[in-house]
């Protein structure tokens, strides 16, 4: 394993560095490809329905909850397809981010390793690392590396001067 | 002659509501701090005590006020993709 020199995401001088190298720009988009897919195109699952909670789940109003769906919905997914289109843009440049391209890189990621880990239905109780031998090995993996990446950005946001 | 009223529910509404976070086991503990003070402007020291009260409570009311704020404030939570719910206080 290659030994990383500096923290994929890192706040600098001159703004926040992305640090990543080919490999990870690759793969991070292709996650971000295959959920802003899912989300254009309106699929239903479990992993996806954990981005859209509902609000009033726990007062049993079920006409409120129907109209907040309904207001609400469809400018929740919009605003999480455009920082997935901002995040992609990003990872194809060098440029440092910005406060709101860092804000929209944490989102997008977030929401990969969330939908990620619903899939995976990871608990506070198992372990990090599974195993190579673990079917799904390599999700687990993806899912670590996932979220280095983001303590790494909130990091990098705690970092801002005040 | 005036009914008595015959539900227990209490539909006053005045009563606030409140916004409660719920614990997940994928959100990292500093990721649901950072949320709570970019959406909220909190400390870190009163996001901090948020973010463990989820943690180890299961739950904690991180804002209150009228029905329409508090939709707001769910939906900027769920933006940052954190299980918020809202109902009413009491």
């Amino acid at each position: 394993m290659a030994f990383r020199r500096r923290p994929p995401v890192e706040r600098t001088a001159k703004g926040v560095r992305l640090n990543l190298s080919d490999e990870e720009r690759r793969v991070i988009g292709w996650m971000l490809d295959q959920l802003r897919d899912a989300l254009a195109g309106g699929q239903q699952s479990e992993s996806l329905r954990r981005l859209t909670p509902p609000a009033y789940h726990m007062s049993g109003d079920a006409e409120a909850e129907a109209e907040y769906q309904r207001l609400m919905n469809e400018e929740l997914v919009a605003n999480r397809l455009a920082a997935i289109n901002r995040v992609t843009d990003l990872l194809a440049t060098s440029t440092p981010l910005d406060d709101d391209e860092l804000m929209a890189f944490l989102q997008s990621v977030n929401a990969v390793r969330v939908v990620l880990g619903t899939v995976l239905d990871v608990s506070e109780e198992q372990p990090d690392d599974v195993g190579d031998d673990h079917p799904m090995a390599q999700e687990h993996q993806l899912y670590g590396y996932l979220g280095y990446l983001l303590q790494c950005a909130v990091e990098a946001v705690q970092a801002a001067p005040q | 002659v005036v009914d008595e009223p015959t539900s227990d529910v209490d539909i006053r509404p005045d009563r606030p509501w409140i916004v409660l976070v719920w614990n997940d086991p994928i959100n990292l503990m500093s990721y649901v701090t950072m949320v709570f003070q970019k959406v909220f402007g909190y400390s870190l020291e009163k996001a901090t005590e948020l973010m463990l009260d989820v943690h180890h409570k299961g739950r904690a009311v991180v804002s209150s006020g009228p029905r329409e704020k508090a939709e707001i404030d769910v939906f900027r939570l769920h933006e940052h993709s954190l299980w918020a719910t809202m109902q009413q206080d009491g």
